[in-house]
């Protein structure tokens, strides 16, 4: 799975630090997140997704294999 | 694993203190490097051999003892006490890295098995005890200190 939360980041003007904080995770978790290292839980791109006022299939692509 | 069962982030540096004395201790006490008559003294023990009594205060040389004491607790407080915001990532950084030390534990243990004999098998077996801990706290470390170390305050990068 890839995402796009590096590309709203910048959009929203944020450092990962400062996102982590508003979605209420660790900076390793946004770190790794952006890498594309690590596919979030259900409920932690939910929340991303709804930060960012983004359907959820847009900031994460499923890739088959995946 | 449930984040909230953690001790509270306050431990992490008391538990390093401990944790690098007891290592400091334990190899001393390998090497023979320091007069450890200074811990001999009467100390509780149950079921002794050779002794009707189920508890008694024997006579014994309690510097390994305080090496394992300051080991334990120094693993438990630094490999369980929480980051300063422990999540989902941290959650599953914890659980690889406690299966890491499981199975280098027991790899380390299979080879012992197979290849050594009597005293230094046991003396072996006591050191492998702490392997799990140790190796779960370095795995952790490595995983979010080295591995992932950098956190980018670029907004655009």
């Amino acid at each position: 799975m890839t995402n796009k939360i590096r590309v709203q980041r910048a959009i929203h003007d944020l450092t990962q630090a400062e996102l982590a904080k508003k979605v209420n995770v660790s900076t390793w978790t946004i770190n790794m997140l952006e890498a594309n290292k690590y596919n979030p839980s259900f409920a932690l791109a939910m929340r991303i997704a709804r930060f960012f006022k983004v359907p959820i299939e847009e900031l994460f692509i499923y890739e088959e294999g995946d | 694993m449930s984040t909230t069962r953690l001790l509270p982030t306050k431990f992490k540096k008391p538990g390093w203190i401990l944790l690098l004395a007891g290592l400091v201790l334990g190899i001393a006490l390998h090497f023979k490097s320091f007069p450890s008559h200074y811990f001999d003294t009467l100390w509780p023990s149950l079921f002794p051999e050779d002794e009707k009594s189920l508890f008694i205060m024997a006579p014994n040389n309690i510097a390994d003892e305080i090496a394992s004491i300051l080991l334990i607790v120094g693993i438990l407080f630094v490999g369980f006490s929480r980051e300063k915001s422990e999540d989902e990532f941290l959650a599953m950084a914890r659980q690889s890295s406690l299966t890491w030390a499981f199975v280098i534990n027991f790899s380390v243990l299979l080879f012992f098995v197979i290849f050594f004999r009597e005293f230094l098998f046991l003396k072996i077996l006591a050191y492998n005890m702490f392997t799990v801990g140790l190796v779960y706290i370095a795995r952790f470390h490595y995983l979010l200190y080295i591995k992932h170390p950098a956190i980018s305050d670029d907004k655009q990068n």
